[in-house]
């Protein structure tokens, strides 16, 4: 079921336009990222929906009623700041049950309700505690049991980790998981981690320039970039300027190849993704290109090769390492040849 | 050797500096009437500043005059400062640029042309000149102590505020105002000094037999002053002084 629905959003701040003529919906009870470089417009979408920002055109809808011009404190969403904003002049209690408070509830009612939300971020016995004296993950918590108080139906994340260690960053993100799974209420996330989105989402939205570029489950992403902005900023790919003749017929790196795209115009220039890790390294006579190797840096799991093919470079990534300057043969399979057209984006094929 | 000079160089300075507060001081123990010479340590002119009544009268007045003139410059200039802090950059320079103007501008400027202005505006000189005058030289003073934690504080706080439902009244009590609290207690202190400690204003707003200890003290010392003055301006600046450590001790502790 829709639950959010962004209709024809624009905004611009000054001269520079940040969102531009952007359409969304978002469903019940999903994980869904919003995922992009800084200044790609996502923190603005959320900022948008929480009621922090006006859009210069187009409407916000929740289930179906109209919510543009509704104040921040009237809308049922509530949100986990980047910087988490927790009162400095209130204590733990306090700053959880500040909702509450505001909404008017009796300290009976509002009691159990902080200790259930304590609980819940695994900080029971924490009430007391000035708030500045908690680490900067017990401080997100915190903000979480927060914001979670108010049941509201949809929580907005502006970059929650941002702050924290990689060790602390991955207990809370399966945390957070958790959380939403229990409570089953739709999380929009904002980051420009593309691994953290890829492993907590439902849904990713990819942007680039206030414009969706692509929308999809993160196997979909990964494995089906829409255009060469997607497949760079998800993972690290090989983009390689190609000419498609017919389907199933490309070339790029000066030699003709066998792929599994189709339905392009007759020699369409076309932009073509390949994945380090779908290149196999062979010997020099048994590869369809043929290439020297210019560096080759150990990265724990694999190693990771950059192989000069002609005036291109290829990223590769390998388990067995190989000498500099040594000549290899590289082999592609059909389907791990991705065809893309330059610049296309989400909708593009409706039209 | 230096430190010889060192020390004698800052005891000269502060001897200079406190010299005037210290024979005051002294002098206001003094038995006899004559400023020249000592005659023996008494309490009397402390008990004779309680019985006199234009002594007492003008005490009132400068602390009623100081009380009314901080609740209000806080309130104005807490609010002013909120004001200042939600415009865009340019104007913000500007605001606080004609902010700035009265704390540079000679007390006497000010003095004058508050009395011009209540002249045209044909107002009876008493407690109503004298208090609005007082808030008028002391509401940039607040402005300037609260704008420094407001720009501390991040945007986000009252926006947290409001996404758990708070209204912008409710952001405003329940969050602004108790991060603010430290510049608003220390612009408050500000005002209430500074309105005691005045004298210029006071002389050219105030009238109707309406005076406050400085102009008091302004119209006895042509007759010639009295010991009492001595006791009363001890009393004072030990007041002072409190209230100068208490917000130095406040500043410190913010620091923290």
């Amino acid at each position: 079921m829709t639950q959010i629905e962004l209709q024809n959003i624009s905004k611009a701040f000054g001269s520079m336009t940040v969102i531009n003529d952007l359409s969304l919906e978002i469903e019940d009870a999903e994980f869904l990222t919003l995922l992009g470089p800084s200044g790609c417009g996502k923190t603005t979408i959320l900022r948008i929906i929480g009621g922090f920002e006006q859009p210069d055109r187009g409407r916000v809808l929740f289930e179906g009623k109209d919510i543009t011009n509704l104040p921040a404190y009237q809308r049922p969403v509530n949100t986990l700041f980047q910087s988490y904003s927790l009162f400095p002049h209130l204590n733990v209690y306090d700053n959880v049950a500040f909702g509450l408070k505001i909404q008017g509830l009796k300290d009976n009612e509002i009691r159990p309700r902080v200790e259930e939300m304590l609980r819940l971020v695994n900080l029971s016995g924490y009430e007391k505690r000035s708030v500045d004296r908690l680490s900067g993950g017990q401080q997100q918590r915190i903000a979480m049991a927060r914001a979670l108080i108010n049941r509201p139906e949809v929580l907005l994340l502006d970059e929650p980790f941002g702050a924290l260690d990689l060790k602390l960053r991955k207990d809370m993100q399966i945390e957070m998981k958790r959380i939403q799974q229990q409570l089953g209420i739709t999380f929009i996330f904002v980051t420009h981690d593309q691994e953290e989105a890829l492993t907590l989402s439902d849904r990713i939205i990819v942007l680039n320039e206030g414009i969706i570029q692509q929308i999809g489950s993160p196997t979909d992403i990964y494995n089906e970039p829409i255009n060469a902005y997607v497949a760079d900023f998800i993972g690290e790919s090989n983009i390689l300027e190609g000419v498609m003749h017919a389907d199933y017929d490309v070339t790029f790196s000066g030699r003709r190849f066998t792929c599994v795209d189709f339905d392009f115009y007759p020699d369409e220039a076309v932009d073509v993704v390949i994945r380090p890790e779908d290149v196999t390294i062979v010997s020099p006579e048994k590869g369809m290109l043929e290439g020297v190797v210019l560096s080759c840096l150990f990265m724990g799991v694999h190693y990771e090769l950059q192989i000069r093919v002609g005036q291109e470079l290829y990223l590769v990534h390998t388990t067995i390492p190989r000498k500099i300057d040594q000549h290899v043969g590289i082999v592609i399979a059909p389907d791990d040849i991705h065809i893309m057209r330059k610049g296309e984006v989400e909708g593009d094929e409706d039209i | 050797m230096s430190k010889f000079w060192q020390r004698l160089y800052m005891g000269l300075i502060f001897g200079f500096l406190y010299a005037p507060i210290a024979v005051l001081i002294v002098f206001s123990f003094n038995e006899g009437k004559t400023r020249g010479s000592w005659d023996g340590f008494s309490l009397t002119w402390y008990q004779q500043l309680w019985q006199d009544s234009e002594i007492l009268s003008a005490v009132t007045n400068t602390f009623l005059v100081a009380i009314i003139t901080t609740i209000a410059a806080t309130i104005i200039g807490t609010l002013g400062a909120i004001g200042i802090e939600q415009y865009r950059s340019k104007q913000k320079t500007l605001i606080l640029g004609l902010n700035q103007i009265p704390v540079i501008n000679p007390d006497i400027v000010m003095a004058v042309g508050l009395m011009v202005l209540y002249r045209s505006l044909d107002l009876d000189f008493g407690y109503l000149t004298l208090i609005l005058g007082h808030i008028a030289f002391t509401v940039p003073y607040v402005v300037l102590s609260v704008l420094p934690k407001l720009k501390q504080m991040p945007r986000s706080l009252p926006e947290a505020a409001m996404d758990l439902g708070a209204t912008p009244m409710q952001t405003l009590w329940q969050v602004i105002i108790p991060y603010i609290r430290p510049g608003i207690i220390s612009g408050a202190l500000m005002a209430f000094t500074l309105s005691i400690d005045d004298f210029v204003i006071s002389f050219f707003t105030t009238g109707n037999g309406v005076e406050t200890i400085s102009t008091m003290v302004f119209s006895m010392a042509r007759r010639g002053i009295n010991p009492k003055i001595n006791a009363l301006s001890a009393i004072i600046f030990v007041t002072m002084l409190v209230l100068m450590l208490i917000m130095n001790i406040r500043t410190e502790r913010a620091k923290r």
